[in-house]
């Protein structure tokens, strides 16, 4: 069956009470945890996904995860802190994993994320909003090139609009680290930026 | 700050703005994580059940040495044991001519 989610988190879900019915082995508790998880694990999962996973592959790993660990959840932090940790860290060991990061040309780029790039180059105003799926798509591409880790920071702090406070929750760094690598990973990312642009004006 | 590097930013900021959909769950989504977690939980269990047959095994030996070493105690030197040897030595005598 498919059931129909929202983003939001019902307002009237008892964590704690369904985590302590699932630890007792309750299967409509499992479920109820499911459903109410799944939509904060499928975008964390989107916006991380390794090139080779499929979204589904990797959410079904990080619940098997999820519930495997399940007695290690001390209720110190909010659930959707631990599950995040949890996901992100799957695809960051899945990232790894997939060590090969093919170069971006070009001519991989789709019509309208070769209009984006261009869009961004020729003019200094905003991108138009019809735009912003192909801005993403591509910023996705660029992301790709980069390790694991650095591909995570860029992420958090660019697309999903993190603090560093709210990045050294999620991954364990402490605060210096996150900004070096912040810093060095904007460096790596402007220079794959510039060789697709150069690459374009070359053509 | 270079051409390039606002044409990053503005990049980023439109990419930004896209937020992941989560679509709906999967069809047999749902059945299979659930049906990963029972079973699981039958590892569990299976495990539990070896932990425990295991200290049940590990306490009987202990109780079978303890009580070996106990009755070996009670048939120590200078009790039963040589009496039956004396016993044994008078009989062999008594028999030989």
């Amino acid at each position: 069956m498919i059931a129909p989610v929202s983003d939001m988190p019902e307002p009237s879900f008892d964590v704690a009470a369904c985590v302590q019915r699932v630890r007792r082995r309750d299967e409509d508790a499992a479920r109820a945890l499911f459903q109410h998880l799944y939509p904060l694990v499928a975008r964390l999962v989107r916006s991380h996904l390794p090139r080779r996973t499929s979204q589904e592959d990797l959410v079904q790993t990080v619940f098997m995860k999820l519930f495997a660990k399940l007695d290690g959840f001390s209720g110190a932090v909010p659930l959707e802190h631990w599950v995040s940790r949890i996901v992100i860290n799957t695809c960051l060991n899945q990232l790894a994993a997939e060590k090969a990061r093919p170069e971006l040309r070009w001519a991989d780029l789709s019509e309208e994320q070769a209009q984006a790039l261009e869009a961004v180059t020729a003019t200094p105003e905003e991108l138009d909003p019809s735009q912003n799926l192909a801005a993403r798509e591509l910023v996705e591409k660029l992301l790709a090139q980069l390790a694991p880790a650095d591909r995570l920071v860029l992420t958090l702090l660019h697309l999903e609009g993190r603090s560093v406070e709210e990045v050294r929750q999620i991954t364990g760094w402490n605060v210096p680290v996150i900004k070096v690598r912040a810093f060095r990973a904007r460096r790596k990312l402007r220079k794959c930026f510039e060789k697709l642009t150069e690459e374009r004006v070359g053509s | 700050m270079k051409p390039n590097d606002e044409g990053l930013q503005r990049l980023l900021k439109a990419a930004s703005k896209v937020i992941p959909e989560a679509a709906n769950i999967p069809l047999g989504l749902e059945t299979r994580v659930l049906a990963q977690w029972r079973a699981a939980g039958t590892d569990e269990d299976s495990v539990s059940l070896f932990a425990f047959l295991r200290r049940a095994t590990v306490g009987a030996g202990l109780v079978l040495v303890l009580s070996a070493a106990w009755s070996l105690a009670r048939t120590g030197p200078g009790s039963a044991g040589d009496e039956a040897a004396l016993l044994n030595y008078d009989i062999q005598t008594g028999l030989t001519p």
